[in-house]
């Protein structure tokens, strides 16, 4: 097999442009502008503004319907362009930023519900669609799709699919992969199909065939457009109980956390560990945080949803776990306030501290793994000690500290979500600052592997620094991965030069 | 409602200094040192009121958001402890957490 390499595409063929402008049949639905390409050039995570241009589509489509997705896939076969799919643009890795221009294809407008099925308890939505807003609906109905990430006001399902995302209640109700009971995709050569763990559009567990819907769940726009989801539905919780406990040792509280996920709490939603430079930044910037006592430098937060019946029992046994390892509760005020903001993460302060104790401007990076429990306290060391060699070096860096959220779908034990969160000076990137980014980015993400972790729990690994090592953390795998792709999309039409796929072509 | 006040709105009360880099001017409302902060970002003299409409709308969002999660939030019902320092683990916590790596687990028997 020979694939034709694709070149970078700065500026579309007219003729290909006016067949996009054919397939569409709708004004303002093929943007060639530049304000129309820079604002889906990017995502919240840290960018190299000083190539911006290197990182423009091509052209930009808005199509409607599963139909058009596939013509403009078949046509950008034909004319051999680059396909990057786009939906909230909200992802912390790079999946939707184009590295080879072309052409892309923003889902926003395929935003529909297209049924609420009350009887088998199924939504089935567009790519296009928001969490909160279709939560908004489902309340109508008393369900709930409990898909919540830290961009849930402003995240789109086709972005969830891409990146196989993390949900913040995702021990009780499970994440993502787990809630998307099946998906339309189009595939790199245009064909339209329907992924489940079998078949059956609304079957959530199957024996048939591969397990397809894994395949393609964390595809990052490498494999397909995902064009319509059918989503799992739960009763709407009747209670919600936080509770967050302060300690002056991290051990505390990395053993407290051992003690709530293996007790057997059957409504507990999530538990969250804040190391001593989460809680210095928030000291610094967040209200709840500013007037805490200096002895404090780590906390635990924790959540039950369920019955009123289950929540009001099990969250007397929660306060007690909480305390046994010397927790302090730090009150309902807190509890309550600061819990709500777990959903709604990107609405942080995007200003850091230089070394000086100035405030500048900073653009957030969140480097994201899976850990199993028994490693966090060696890996929080390493991950900090690296952070401070590149502060010291650089200068344009801050570490906002470290998160570590239970991973697991539907038991919170075993491994954790751990984050370090990284402020950026973008204004101050050149080359040679945006080359030590990435060598800061590989080698946190070495540690996590050092540590038998995987490089990524919900973000991806498609970002530079983090996709070289993706042949080394899949193993064997990475080679099933590469005969995939080639065999799947041919042409490397689909966000080609993500995550070292182009060894696909290599012959 | 309350009158509109040039002066009063335009006039920063005078700052409480809450941490190093922390003030306060206006009750539960922390601000960033402006010493520190004025340095990379122009700062911009904001009136009384629009201040209090953005404490007074995220205050408003945060309480949607729980009614969105879920029918009812419950409390423990309880103080802050802070106040108290910091806490010692319970006579019977001692044990409970394994405190090393799972490649090395702790022996069943022995000591």
């Amino acid at each position: 097999m020979t694939a034709a390499p694709v070149a970078p595409a700065p500026a579309l063929d007219p003729a290909v442009v006016a067949d996009l402008e054919a397939i569409m049949d709708e004004p303002g639905s093929v943007l060639t502008d530049i304000s129309s390409r820079v604002n889906r050039s990017r995502v919240p995570a840290p960018f190299p503004v000083h190539r911006w241009a290197e990182h423009l589509p091509s052209a930009v489509v808005l199509p409607r319907t599963a139909e058009q997705v596939s013509e403009i896939v078949k046509l950008a076969n034909r004319a051999r362009v680059p396909v990057v799919p786009r939906a909230g643009g909200t992802g912390l890795a790079d999946g939707a930023v184009p590295l080879r221009g072309g052409i892309l294809v923003d889902v926003k407008r395929m935003n529909q519900i297209h049924e609420i099925d009350m009887v088998d308890r199924t939504v089935t939505v567009g790519p296009g669609f928001n969490m909160m807003k279709l939560n908004e609906e489902l309340a109508k109905y008393s369900v709930f799709f409990p898909d919540t990430p830290a961009s849930y006001p402003c995240s789109l399902v086709g972005g969830r699919i891409a990146c196989s995302g993390f949900s913040l209640l995702g021990s009780r109700f499970g994440h993502t992969r787990d809630l998307v009971i099946s998906f339309e995709i189009v595939l790199p050569t245009g064909e339209i199909i329907r992924v489940g763990d079998g078949g059956g559009k609304k079957i959530r567990k199957s024996s048939t065939g591969y397990h397809l819907k894994h395949l393609f769940m964390g595809h990052q726009g490498t494999l397909g457009i995902v064009t319509e989801a059918t989503l799992e539905l739960v009763p709407k919780p009747e209670a919600e109980f936080a509770a967050f406990f302060a300690f002056d040792d991290y051990l505390q509280a990395h053993r407290t956390v051992h003690g709530i996920v293996t007790s057997g709490l059957s409504t507990l939603a999530g538990t969250v560990i804040f190391d001593e430079k989460k809680v210095e930044y928030l000291r610094r910037d967040d209200e709840a945080f500013i007037p805490m006592p200096p002895w404090v430098n780590s906390m635990v937060a924790t959540a039950l949803y369920g019955t009123k019946a289950e929540v009001s029992e099990a969250a007397k046994v929660l306060m007690d776990l909480g305390r046994r390892e010397g927790g302090r509760y730090t009150g309902d005020e807190m509890a309550v306030g600061d819990w709500a903001s777990r959903h709604d993460r990107y609405a942080n302060p995007l200003h850091g501290r230089l070394k000086d104790g100035t405030v500048a401007p900073m653009s957030w990076h969140c480097e994201d793994a899976s850990l199993n429990w028994s490693v966090l306290p060696q890996v929080r060391e390493e991950w900090s000690a690296i952070a401070d060699k590149y502060i010291d070096k650089y200068g344009i860096f801050d570490n906002w500290g470290m998160y570590c959220y239970t991973n697991a779908s539907y038991k919170p034990w075993g491994d954790y979500l751990a984050e370090i969160d990284i402020g950026i000076w973008e204004e101050q990137l050149n080359d040679e600052n945006w080359a030590g980014w990435v060598d800061f980015k590989t080698e946190i993400a070495k540690v996590s592997l050092k540590y038998g972790g995987s490089i990524s729990s919900c973000h991806g690994t498609t970002r530079v620094g983090d996709a070289q090592l993706v042949p080394e953390e899949m193993g064997g795998g990475w080679d099933v991965m590469l005969k995939i792709k080639r065999a799947l999309d041919p042409n490397n039409i689909m966000n080609p030069g993500k995550q070292m796929l182009d060894q696909a072509y290599d012959d | 409602m309350r009158k509109f006040s040039y002066e009063h709105e335009y006039t920063r009360p005078e700052a409480t200094r809450i941490s190093d880099g922390v003030i306060m001017r206006l009750d539960h409302v922390h601000e960033v040192d402006p010493d520190l902060m004025g340095h990379h970002f122009k700062q911009q003299v904001m009136p009384v009121w629009d201040t209090e409409r953005i404490v007074s709308s995220r205050n408003a969002h945060l309480d949607w958001m729980h009614a969105h999660f879920a029918d009812e939030t419950l409390v423990a019902g309880e103080e802050s402890e802070l106040d108290l320092g910091p806490g010692q683990p319970a006579g019977d916590a001692v044990d409970r957490g394994p405190e090393v790596p799972a490649n090395h687990p702790r022996p069943i028997f022995g000591d």
